[in-house]
């Protein structure tokens, strides 16, 4: 219990670091803006109580904002992607249930389920957070277009997250 | 009573979520007004030291690159020494000393943290209540204008830069040219808007923008950047006009805070004509 706990601990610095101190800096036009601390959220545990969800997720979202500026954005979007993610895991739900073992991630469902489950999930976080971004400048095609390529550049650097984490696994 | 009781546990995930969406906008939307301290961004002690830690690492990359820009700088400087100077005023030798008081004063500060492909960016230096700086200071590299401070903590400081929304400042053509008003619309960091200029008034490629001198935030005839396209709107009586910032914000790593000394006296003066009116 305390050892899984210390393991998602140590997950979520991790990819809060990736995220403030690489991905923020990226010099990227400033229509890719990757977001790969949602993974964090993706990955906990499948059994986890909703409202701890939410508060986990708000806390997530609250600690990127306070690096990178942008006051309740991030908190947001995550609370918004923590609340509807036991729905997108019902919809994924694979014929006779989830078994007691099973965690949400590439190396134990495989990559049609995770990529299903983490696309749709990356899509509602990204949607509603450049679009609360947006809000204030009315630029809505410029949005539209942000939305696409950061989600797709996004999920690329969730997925080879999570390939790089299974292979170390299977060895 | 029980039915409350039994609604509220039914749908106690959903009140949550709605508790702390209408927390997070509440956050968004209190952050919004430029006045206000925000209590959550980059200046706080947590986020600082760390991006701190990590610009000390980054630093040694760098280094090589950030000299050679240092004695550019220097030189630049130098040139505007009085000694680099032949003085062809005779006249100038009886000026009394009291006629010059210093009117800006520069702070230097390191950039420990930007951002420019946000629709908002910040940046974050390392100077703060401590050494002089204050809310609403103008910012300058050696480019051009950086931005405008938006908050202090004790060592250290926020700055709204030329790439974000709220950002405006008057600027002319040339030295003594129209007056207009830089923005950003949010797409390309290496450009800023420029309107207010009306069509009669004629400009050309690579015109210089300045700031003025009465926005009291940065010394008059700042470099702000160069006119790189310009288009007639067809609407209205003004140029559509797109500059290329003079500062290159991919790059920025000093920044110098401008404290302008008179700043007290003009806004009580100002106050006080307002108030008597």
């Amino acid at each position: 219990m305390i050892i899984e706990f210390l393991f998602l601990l140590i997950r979520f610095i991790v990819l809060t670091l990736i995220q403030v101190l690489i991905l923020n800096n990226l010099q990227l036009p400033g229509v890719f803006n990757p977001y790969i601390y949602p993974l964090f959220l993706l990955l906990l545990p499948i059994k986890m109580p909703q409202w701890i969800l939410l508060l986990v997720g708000f806390a997530a979202g609250l600690t990127i904002d306070l690096f990178s500026n942008t006051m309740g954005m991030h908190a947001a979007a995550s609370v918004l992607l923590c609340f509807m993610r036991p729905q997108v895991l019902k919809l994924v739900e694979p014929s006779g249930g989830y078994e007691q073992t099973d965690k949400p991630s590439l190396s134990y469902m495989g990559f049609r389920w995770f990529a299903t489950y983490a696309s749709i999930l990356v899509v509602i976080h990204h949607l509603f957070f450049f679009f609360l971004e947006t809000l204030e400048f009315g630029q809505f095609g410029f949005m539209l277009l942000k939305i696409v390529l950061s989600t797709l550049l996004s999920l690329a650097i969730i997925f080879l997250t999570e390939f790089f984490f299974m292979r170390k696994k299977a060895r | 009573m029980r039915n409350i009781f039994s609604l509220l546990v039914r749908y106690h995930a959903f009140i949550l979520f709605i508790l702390l969406e209408v927390s997070s906008i509440v956050l968004i939307v209190n952050n919004k007004s430029y006045h206000q301290a925000a209590f959550i961004n980059s200046s706080s002690a947590v986020s600082a030291r760390v991006f701190t830690v990590y610009n000390n690492f980054i630093e040694y990359i760098n280094l090589s690159q950030e000299n050679k820009r240092l004695a550019n700088e220097n030189a630049a400087l130098r040139n505007q020494l009085k000694s680099s100077f032949y003085d062809a005023s005779f006249q100038q030798i009886t000026v009394n000393d009291s006629v010059y008081k210093q009117l800006y004063k520069y702070i230097p500060a390191k950039v420990v943290n930007i951002t420019i492909n946000k629709l908002n960016n910040y940046i974050t230096i390392d100077k703060g209540k401590l050494q002089g700086v204050g809310i609403k200071m103008g910012v300058i590299g050696p480019g051009g204008i950086v931005g405008i401070v938006k908050d202090v903590s004790d060592n250290y400081a926020t700055i709204i830069p030329v790439l974000h929304n709220d950002f405006k400042v008057s600027a002319r053509v040339g030295t003594g040219g129209n007056y207009g008003s830089v923005s950003w619309d949010g797409s390309n960091p290496e450009f800023a808007q420029f309107d207010l200029i009306p069509k009669q008034i004629k400009i050309a490629l690579g015109d210089k923008i300045y700031t003025v001198g009465d926005s009291k935030k940065f010394p008059e005839n700042t470099l702000v950047g160069t006119i790189s396209s310009f288009t007639p709107n067809t609407n209205d009586n003004f140029y559509d006009i797109e500059i290329k910032l003079s500062t290159d914000f991919r790059s920025i790593s000093y920044v110098y805070v401008v404290n302008n000394l008179m700043k007290n006296e003009l806004d009580h003066l100002e106050q006080r004509t307002q108030n008597d009116n």
